[in-house]
């Protein structure tokens, strides 16, 4: 069945061109329901553990402690929820991504089920309600550590394609053009993450995240080694006005500082 | 860090080196009397805020952070926090031999 059309259909909407067919109405609410009931099961379970794990933090007895971190529930719902997801739930598919780090230790590995898990639930889930969700876990530090960034910023499109919503749509692409400034090499690679910023500022100008891109590019094309410092007229302490500019010649160390 | 930006100032006497402090404390007097005993000789702008004109321009939101700039104004170095004072001085020479070597073309 499709996953997309699972997703469209437990909210409702229809009729979006590129959807295939739907699946039975019945079905769709089945799996919906078991994804539901599943996640109760584990909210149920994982905050009785949390608490004992707090406990035995509190009475500083860490042999109790690695025995209690032993039996992470993540571990033993795991496999249920890959059930389900292989049965096409894009919710389950989500729940697992962002927690394959509780279950696998091999880097490598958990890159690769996170990868598989995060595009199954960006199909399921990118047109959806949940993708403000998706959005948000996509743009935790461990994920661009885990993923690799080249992922993760095709991820964050694919997000952006997919959703109806301004605000989710801009987010993604404000992640992404962050992710491609922070790891971008050349002047070349620089120039490009700043036009992808620059189109996001243009196609929803309104958004919160164009208001932060200002930011971001006015820091990019001032503020980063290799520009030339923006010139300031200030005044020292004796009254006597000097500039930034008035120091050329000379190598300059500025420092914000204070003794607080 | 003041001791030791007091050495690299001293060191430095004579040489295209400037160091320019943007001072972010509230209180003016306090300031002023802390830079007095502290020996803060070198040129500063009282912001009295951490979120001063300077401070806004530059983005900066942790303190201390510094730009090392070169003798024609471009940022070479960046650090938000306080650098070893090894690395600083590693950096701050490389920059004023270069204004030197420039100086005599």
């Amino acid at each position: 069945m499709s996953l997309l059309a699972t997703s469209m259909l437990c909210l409702g909407l229809h009729g979006a061109p590129s959807v295939p067919a739907p699946a039975p109405a019945a079905l769709v609410q089945d799996e919906d329901k078991a994804f539901l009931e599943l996640e109760r099961q584990f909210d149920d379970v994982a905050m009785a553990w949390r608490k004992e794990l707090r406990e035995v933090r509190k009475a500083d007895d860490s042999a109790a402690e690695q025995a209690v971190l032993a039996r992470n529930p993540v571990k033993d719902f795991f496999p249920r929820f890959a059930a389900l997801a292989e049965s096409g739930s894009a919710r389950a598919a989500f729940w697992m991504a962002t927690r394959v780090e509780d279950v696998e230790t091999d880097v490598e590995k958990i890159q690769a089920q996170k990868q598989s898990l995060f595009a199954h639930a960006i199909r399921g889930l990118g047109a959806t309600d949940a993708a403000a969700e998706v959005l948000k876990a996509l743009k935790k530090k461990k994920e661009s550590k885990l993923l690799g960034a080249p992922a993760l910023e095709a991820f964050l499109l694919d997000l952006a394609t997919a959703t109806k919503d301004i605000e989710v749509g801009s987010g993604a692409r404000l992640a992404r053009g962050k992710s491609l400034l922070e790891r971008a090499q050349t002047t070349e690679e620089r120039e490009q993450a700043v036009q992808a910023l620059e189109e996001l500022v243009k196609s929803a100008p309104e958004s919160k995240a164009a208001k932060v891109v200002e930011g971001v590019i006015y820091e990019y094309r001032n503020l980063v080694v290799g520009c030339v410092a923006p010139d300031f007229d200030t005044q020292d302490v004796d009254g006597a006005s000097f500039k930034l500019s008035d120091y050329r010649g000379k190598v300059v160390l500025v420092d914000f500082w204070g003794f607080w | 860090m003041i001791p030791h930006e007091r050495s690299l100032v001293k060191r430095l006497a004579g040489r295209p080196f400037a160091l320019l402090g943007i001072n972010t404390d509230e209180k003016k007097e306090e300031y002023f009397k802390k830079a007095k005993e502290m020996e803060v000789t070198w040129r500063s702008s009282w912001q009295g805020s951490t979120k001063g004109p300077i401070c806004t321009q530059y983005r900066v939101e942790g303190f201390p952070t510094l730009f090392l700039l070169d003798h024609k104004g471009v940022i070479r170095s960046k650090w938000p926090g306080a650098p070893e004072g090894s690395e600083l001085d590693r950096a701050v020479d490389a920059l004023v031999a270069e204004a030197e070597q420039a100086g005599k073309k």
